[in-house]
């Protein structure tokens, strides 16, 4: 038995994803599979090639769905063609996959032909959202997958469970069957684990991974850093949260902040000092162009009285009659520790910073949308394996969300994404995804990356054989077994 | 009689309706706005302006509010409260998938604060001004005076970890049930059953036929049992209607802290989310069962009155 | 014990069961004196508002101070409860956090009062219409269980300490108004006020003259009692998170935070458990000896 998060699943049809998302349990499977360091494998697909802008795709043969049904790429066109029925918001769009996308070759080899040009289609689809259904099924009611489990019994709020696939046409998952539970409070999932409730649980939360370790009968592993908690900054706010705009003010915050103390005090240990916006990994060798702005107290103070603030009686700074307050908006799911102590670090430097706790995403969004903001606290996922995701997500001028207005450096930005997008070579992408990060942290301070968050999980000494992945989409239980 | 009982009904329908205004104006005046929660629980990327218009469309959050008043009154009343914003299932059918779970630990709450509340309130009167009096007292106060989600976790804490009896959440197994219903029912509800049958026992203890009982020489745990308590039981058994419904309502705290799957838990939950047609739903439904509840107590006190002062009189 | 000039109604019993007296009898404050639990409840509420009075002279620490190398400390000289998960001073935490619920809940009773006896002073007296519309604005309200309303209206409006306030006061104000209608109403017809009625004197000036201050101690007993539950369920709002916003200390949301501390740092929860529960004892040990008091024969 596992103990998990909310049950966020949707169960309504056509758009729903009953065991594939945002808690992946391998019922479906993609065409490719994300590896731990974010590099792609064949899965269903055994091998691909590309002419211009349409993708082969070499289906597996000899497997089968749970049902018996054999797998062909009928298959395909129905989860492709479900999905751009169901009108999914998001999930497939910037794939510019659309309606008659995918042309059946024969029956184990298929042409997906985007809409617009795509090179990184094959980073994104594999993309749990993309697992394969049998045709003629509908996931609300019976998700049907080649994957090594299937679905028994599904709860709502309550739990969902799995049993071993018979059928499938990989490696026997050890464990016949698998219950995951629903418990959002943390509190309560760790309390669960401590009662021997459940065998493990997922997202651990960082203030009582130290007890867990410590504890006698649990174990605890982490995964490689799977996102970066980051303030982004509001270089295009109109009044009053137009300070930002100004590039010293938002180096000397960057100075201003003990990320090292962080990770160590507040979270126990559990992040990774880090530069990038994104896991380094996802950067390969080219990483290392980021560097990160250091923690230097005394140079922001210096930053500071040179761009005219100078403090005042109650610790604030002032200039010109006007004092030094920022709004802090925050994703609703990061821990007020975290915002409390950046509070506070800023408050040392004579920032003064007003935090607004959302209760929920809607607030948030309205909030960060609306733009009323200076500074905003967020771990963005990176599920799939494309590099150059999270820059051309939140900070390409001409991205699809809504907030890119906030934080999006220019034109010369821009360009270095296009080439990110359009190159062929991972190589290439990643060299473009760490040149556009490095305006980003280093040369604009558009975002300050506080640290790489990693997924920690719990068990019991008896449970073995989870292999941590950075991202929980792509996480695999395939290989948990018990050990008698 | 019957006519009261028809007014009492009959002035059902403007509270009724009164209930559902509150309901619909409660969600509808928050900011935020709904369809960009929904188009973000969606996907994994910020949403666009089309996929939000999009969805505004579908859950017609476009048109006036007194527009969607009327559509969702009148649907209402057929029983189709629309669906849920989250989950999409239809409302009631998750607030009636959801009650059960709350029915029974306010029923379980209920039954400890009353075998709590009924020694420790006959005690107090029987003993009065003793030093059982006074602990008895203070007990029924310091129960009302703990915070039921400071309680909840010093429950878990004892019984759950530090011994082991009891599971931490949930709902599986039946041992599940308690420590959520001991917190509910070692709160205020308690104190007050406590405090009322106190002072109604001490009042009729007070009256002529009390007197005319010992007098005629029955035991002193005679005419506490088969009199006294008889008259003493009218205001406790309204007011525990009432406070069931409170019951009910305090779950909401207690249903988080055990992941225990209520409708309380699903309304904090609902909030959360901005989920307005579960909010409007809960609001309404609850509002209903609430407002029958009283009526039913207001009944039931009247059933059990004239008796009593019929077998007053007889005596 | 039943009002025989009325229709058999819930209503009495429930006022039966807060049943203020309307009269004071003399000796009040020698009875309360003798009354040793309502004594007790007194001074833990002296003492809690000397505490949150003083807090700026006698707290160790600023209460937004974080110390994050010295985090879940043992208590020791400088930090004499020891700190929470920040490195913040738990003593001066609670110290200022008892200010502000001492002073919200204060500031809420006030309003509650001013709200509650006016809209059941009007209704009680005008009669009629007033009264009707009135009372079933009353039932709408208490149709609900008060949290949950709140908890409602909070959410809506959005989070912080003002949007709490608001929730509460305007839900709790509806019980004050239907016992002040119920002791308006008793009062109404006694000699003294029909006298006045007789001799011209205006509705207002009755009401503030000859009403108000025949009502008004029953009235502070039940504002006390229920003071009480006011600060719980305020504590239990900023548990849930809608309240103060960081660093502002306040006992409910402290034990928010301290929840996943529970077993590796259970004094984080234990602390404001405690002193909440031994503020919302004081109130009731207080109101109910003051209500005791104004009238033995209750007792």
């Amino acid at each position: 038995m596992i103990g998990a998060r909310a049950d966020d699943y949707v169960v309504e049809p056509l758009k729903s994803k009953l065991g594939m998302y945002p808690l992946n349990l391998q019922i479906c499977e993609p065409l490719v599979r994300v590896t731990a360091d974010y590099q792609i494998e064949p899965l269903l697909a055994t091998r691909w090639e590309r002419n211009g802008n349409t993708w082969r795709f070499f289906l597996r043969p000899g497997v089968v769905f749970s049902t018996g049904q054999p797998f062909t790429s009928e298959a395909i066109k129905y989860t492709f063609e479900r999905m751009v029925k169901g009108d999914l918001p998001g999930t497939y769009q910037h794939t510019y996959i659309g309606a008659d996308s995918v042309q059946i070759v024969d029956a184990l080899t298929v042409d997906i032909t985007p809409q617009r040009p795509n090179m990184r289609l094959l980073e994104q689809i594999g993309h749990s959202n993309y697992g394969i259904i049998a045709p003629g099924t509908e996931p609300a009611t019976e998700p049907i997958g080649t994957g090594p489990f299937k679905l028994v019994e599904y709860r709502r709020g309550e739990w969902i469970k799995i049993e071993r696939n018979e059928h499938y046409w990989g490696q026997r998952p050890p464990l016949g069957r698998l219950t995951f539970r629903f418990l959002p409070d943390d509190t309560t999932r760790v309390l669960a684990l401590q009662a021997g409730e459940v065998g493990m649980i997922l997202d651990v939360p960082r203030e009582q991974a130290g007890t867990l370790r410590a504890e006698a009968g649990t174990r605890v592993m982490e995964a490689p850093v799977g996102r970066v908690a980051s303030i982004l900054l509001n270089i295009h706010g109109s009044p009053p949260f137009t300070l930002l705009s100004e590039k010293n003010l938002r180096r000397a915050i960057a100075l201003a902040i003990d990320r090292r103390t962080l990770i160590e005090t507040v979270w126990e240990g559990n992040g990774e000092m880090s530069s990038t916006i994104g896991p380094r990994a996802m950067l390969g060798d080219y990483a290392q162009l980021v560097r990160g702005i250091p923690y230097d107290a005394n140079q922001a103070a210096e930053l500071l009285a040179q761009a005219g603030w100078i403090p005042g009686t109650d610790g604030v700074r002032t200039r010109g009659g006007r004092r030094l307050s920022l709004t802090l908006i925050a994703w609703p799911e990061l821990a007020s520790a975290t915002l409390e102590y950046v509070q506070e670090q800023l408050a040392l430097a004579g920032i003064e910073l007003r935090i607004v706790k959302s209760p929920d995403m809607a607030s948030y969004t309205a909030r960060i949308e609306s733009g009323e903001f200076d500074l905003d606290l967020e771990a963005a996922n990176q599920n799939d394996a494309n590099p150059i995701f999270l820059p051309a997500l939140r900070f390409y001028s001409k991205a699809t969300s809504r907030t890119v207005r906030y934080f999006a450096p220019g034109s010369r930005f821009d360009e270095i994404v296009e080439a990110g997008l359009e190159a062929a070579a991972r190589d290439e992408v990643q060299r473009r995804s760490a040149e556009a990060q490095r305006t980003l942290v280093d040369e604009e301070t558009i975002v300050i990356p506080l640290a790489g968050l990693k997924r920690i999980y719990a068990m019991r000494d008896n449970v073995k054989g989870l292999d941590p992945h950075p991202s929980l989409l792509n996480q695999r239980w395939d290989t948990i077994y018990i050990q008698r | 009689m019957k006519r009261y009982l028809l007014v009492r009904i009959l002035s059902l329908i403007p509270l009724l309706l009164g209930i559902s205004v509150l309901a619909f104006l409660l969600s509808n005046l928050a900011p935020g706005d709904p369809a960009t929660v929904i188009a973000y629980r969606l996907s994994d990327a910020p949403p666009n302006e089309e996929q939000i218009a999009a969805i505004r469309r579908e859950y017609h959050l476009n048109d006036p509010l007194p527009v969607r008043y009327a559509h969702w009154i009148a649907s209402a009343v057929r029983g189709d409260l629309g669906r849920s914003f989250r989950t999409k299932e239809p409302v009631l059918k998750e607030l009636a998938w959801h009650f059960p779970a709350t029915l029974q630990i306010a029923c379980a709450a209920l039954v400890i604060s009353l075998a709590i509340a009924l020694p420790l309130g006959v005690l107090a009167a029987v003993r009065r001004g003793s030093w059982l009096d006074h602990l008895a007292r203070i007990t029924a106060l310091l129960g009302a005076s703990l915070p039921s989600y400071w309680l909840g976790y010093l429950l878990i804490l004892i019984f759950a970890i530090a011994l082991g009896w009891l599971p931490v959440a949930g709902r599986e197994g039946w041992s599940a049930m308690i420590l959520p219903a001991l917190t509910l029912g070692l709160g205020t509800t308690a104190a007050k059953l406590a405090r009322l049958t106190r002072s109604g026992l001490l009042e009729v203890l007070s009256e002529d036929f009390i007197r005319t009982a010992r007098a005629k020489g029955l035991s002193e745990r005679a005419v506490i049992w088969r009199h006294a308590l008889r008259g003493a039981m009218i205001p406790v058994v309204t007011i525990t209607g009432i406070e069931f419904g409170h019951l009910l309502g305090s779950a909401i705290i207690v249903e988080t802290i055990f992941a225990w799957p209520g409708v309380g838990k699903l309304l904090a939950d609902s909030i959360y989310d901005r989920d307005y047609p579960m909010i409007q739903g809960f609001v309404l439904v609850m509002g209903t069962v609430f407002t029958v509840l009283s009526l039913i107590t207001d009944l039931l006190y009247l059933w059990l009155d004239p008796r009593i002062r019929f077998a007053k009189q007889r005596q | 014990m039943y009002e025989t000039d009325k229709t058999i109604k819930r209503e009495a019993i429930e006022d039966s069961s807060n049943r203020i007296p309307t009269t004071a009898s003399p000796g009040l404050s020698r009875r309360l004196m003798r009354d040793r639990t309502a004594l007790a409840g007194l001074i833990i509420v002296v003492v809690l508002f000397g505490l949150a009075i003083l807090a700026p002279l006698i707290a160790p620490h600023n209460p937004a101070a974080q110390y994050p190398n010295e985090r879940l400390a043992e208590p020791s000289l400088n930090f004499p409860l020891g700190t929470d998960h920040l490195g913040r001073c738990l003593l001066s935490r609670l110290l200022y956090g008892a200010r502000l619920s001492l002073a919200s809940a204060g500031f809420a009773s006030l309003l509650i009062l001013a709200i509650g006896i006016s809209v059941g002073a009007l209704a009680g007296y005008a009669g009629g219409w007033v009264d009707t519309v009135i009372m079933r604005v009353v039932d709408l309200i208490l149709a609900f269980p008060l949290l949950v309303l709140a908890l409602a209206i909070t959410g809506m409006i959005g989070i912080g300490m003002t949007s709490v306030l608001v929730g509460i006061v305007s839900v709790w104000w509806a019980s004050y108004a239907r016992i002040v209608r119920g002791l308006v109403l008793s009062l109404r017809e006694r000699p003294f006020i029909e006298a006045a009625r007789a001799v011209g004197v205006t509705p207002v000036r009755i009401i503030t003259r000859h009403v108000l201050p025949n009502i008004i101690a029953p009235v502070i007993v039940l504002a006390t009692l229920e003071i009480g539950g006011l600060i719980l369920a305020i504590s239990g709002l900023n548990f849930l998170g809608l309240g103060v916003q960081p660093p502002t200390p306040e006992w409910g949301a402290m034990l928010n935070d301290g929840r996943p501390f529970l077993r590796s740092a259970p004094q984080l929860m234990i602390y404001p458990g405690v002193i909440i529960s031994l503020c919302v004892l004081g109130f009731n040990l207080l109101g109910d000896g003051l209500r005791d008091a104004l009238d033995p024969h209750l007792k």
